[in-house]
């Protein structure tokens, strides 16, 4: 059995009920242990499925199963970072954490929590930072301490929302390269959605290419871990894939204006 | 140094010590110790307030205080002013000094009724509108019922109250209760609906309960409004207090105020008004201060 089944899954708000629903007849399994990117042009439906596996959204026909389970709202054995700093900006960095840590399933007193907090932090590289406020923080490192304080959940499943989209180049490289070395070494299984395609490559174990309202195509990323961006774009594997997922992208551009020649 | 002491404050300050002990006058005027004690007084707080930040909003603001005190006393001694309904500046500090007990105890009894109406309003009209604003169906309830009797000013229904109610105290209570806990409330309805998004479905991910959401995420992420808020309601409470201690108090400032004009003493009428602003400024302050300590994250 897989870690997630999605099967026919379908989703469409209820006050345009004409319309074409936003995903439709949406079917992934996901094994435990995988890092999976979606990746998809904007409007493709790729956050709402996302949404599905947070529980913030109820599919209208279908279903998510965890562990043979339907999920029916938001659990504890899925942590989220989404794009937007969602930390609580009333508690320091360390106190975020700490909320995790209180949020997820094992009870621990309180001086365990201190030093669960204390290591999360360290994983994420702001061991000095906890005292402070998430607006004393840049975007990076309230990144940092969100991604922290999902682990500190102690789920099994991470559901990343664009990250990192909202975090400069430089900086961002970094982001892919830690979290990917954490949510391997800690065994996670990952949904990461994304419309950057070298960050899929980069990420991916599998990824999985949407085009409005269902899936496109499922593609394995088979180059082995650890990836370094900076080595990896020169390789031809890099290369080949990166070509492939390009004209996924455009063959749809291609069908929307009428199948006539794109010139790129 | 030199900008400190050299200023526009210090000039009139020493033309205000020398009008004080220099200027003759035919006018009754009572010993000026009090006069002069105030004066240092605030003389020490604009020095202090000045050397600390330098700005010169401080000189302006000691210079027309300054000015004011002085001109008083200098007309009052030329004896340009009413006998009776303007009382010289010497007199009304020494008030200070000889209702200092009266004064006191009407400090304590306002301040400890505010203490309850306030306290009271406070809990109850943020529990209650952290839930009415969380619980859709409960806002589209009750809110239609509290936008029609929150407009109505409780001034206008103080003389009721102190009627019906069996104590005084405690129709002041209610009084207050009521002038504090409607604006609270209703601001706390709409900081709940309208609360940031992100932050909500970041606490819902997290699998949260409904208590702790709405006590560990939304209360804290409301409180600075509450604080900021707590200010006006306290200007309105202290409002309604006194207008209620007017009407039917035995103690109390607005008491004070209603008990010596009635004997037509304007000497002790201006004291009692001036203890009330010092006391609302100071309540106010500790209002700034507290929201300083508490809320960290907002001011860092």
């Amino acid at each position: 059995m897989s870690k997630i089944e999605i099967r026919h899954l379908s989703f469409g708000y209820e006050e345009n009920k004409n319309h074409t629903p936003i995903l439709k007849d949406i079917n992934l399994s996901i094994e435990e242990g995988e890092f999976i990117c979606i990746l998809g042009p904007s409007g493709c439906g790729k956050s709402t499925l996302l949404s599905l596996l947070e529980g913030l959204n109820v599919s209208s026909e279908g279903g998510i199963y965890i562990d043979g389970n339907e999920i029916k709202g938001p659990g504890t054995d899925r942590a989220v970072v989404f794009q937007h700093y969602s930390l609580f900006p009333w508690l320091s960095a360390k106190k975020n954490i700490i909320f995790g840590i209180k949020q997820g399933n094992k009870k621990y007193s309180k001086a365990q929590r201190d030093e669960l907090a204390d290591e999360y932090l360290k994983n994420v590289g702001l061991e000095e930072a906890g005292d402070k406020y998430p607006a004393q923080l840049s975007g990076g490192m309230q990144q940092r301490v969100a991604i922290a304080r999902a682990l500190a959940m102690e789920a099994d499943i991470l559901l990343m929302d664009e990250p990192f989209g909202a975090i400069d180049p430089k900086l961002r490289q970094e982001l892919q390269e830690l979290f990917s070395r954490l949510s391997k070494e800690k065994g996670k299984t990952v949904v990461f959605v994304t419309h950057d395609i070298d960050e899929a490559i980069l990420l991916a174990d599998r990824i999985v290419v949407m085009e409005p309202g269902r899936i496109r195509a499922e593609i394995p990323v088979t180059i082995p871990n650890p990836r370094k961006r900076d080595e990896l774009a020169g390789t031809e594997e890099f290369q080949k894939l990166h070509r492939k997922l390009i004209s996924l992208f455009y063959e749809r551009v291609a069908q929307e204006i009428g199948n006539e020649e794109v010139v790129l | 140094m030199k900008k400190l002491l050299l200023n526009r404050a210090n000039l009139v300050f020493i033309i205000d010590l020398l009008l004080i002990f220099f200027m003759p006058t035919s006018q009754d005027i009572d010993a000026p110790w009090a006069f002069v004690v105030v004066l240092i007084l605030a003389e020490t707080l604009f020095l202090v307030q000045y050397g600390r930040s330098g700005k010169k909003s401080a000189v302006d603001v000691a210079f027309i205080a300054f000015l004011f005190l002085g001109l008083w006393e200098a007309l009052k001694k030329l004896g340009l002013m009413h006998p009776v309904l303007v009382p010289p500046p010497e007199n009304v500090f020494n008030v200070f000094v000889t209702q200092r007990e009266l004064i006191l105890q009407g400090i304590g009894s306002s301040l400890l009724l505010l203490l309850y109406g306030v306290g009271i309003a406070l809990i109850l009209g943020v529990v209650f509108g952290l839930l009415v604003g969380w619980i859709p169906r409960l806002r589209e309830a009750v809110m239609p019922i509290a936008n029609v009797i929150s407009p109505i000013p409780p001034l206008v229904y103080t003389p009721y109250v102190v009627a019906v109610m069996p104590t005084f105290k405690l129709a002041s209570i209610f009084v207050i209760f009521s002038a504090v806990f409607w604006p609270t409330f209703q601001q706390m309805v709409g900081r709940v609906s309208s609360m940031d998004q992100k932050i909500i479905q970041s606490a819902k991910v997290m699998n949260v309960s409904t208590p702790t959401m709405l006590f560990k995420v939304i209360l804290p992420y409301c409180l600075p409004g509450i604080i900021t808020g707590l200010s006006g309601s306290m200007r309105a409470a202290f409002l309604c207090l006194t207008g209620a201690e007017l009407l039917g108090a035995s103690s109390g400032l607005g008491f004070f105020v209603k008990k010596f004009s009635d004997y037509a003493d304007y000497t002790k009428v201006i004291t009692g008004i001036i203890v009330m602003g010092i006391v609302v400024t100071v309540i106010e302050i500790s209002i700034k201060v507290l929201e300083k300590k508490c809320i960290k994250w907002k001011y860092n």
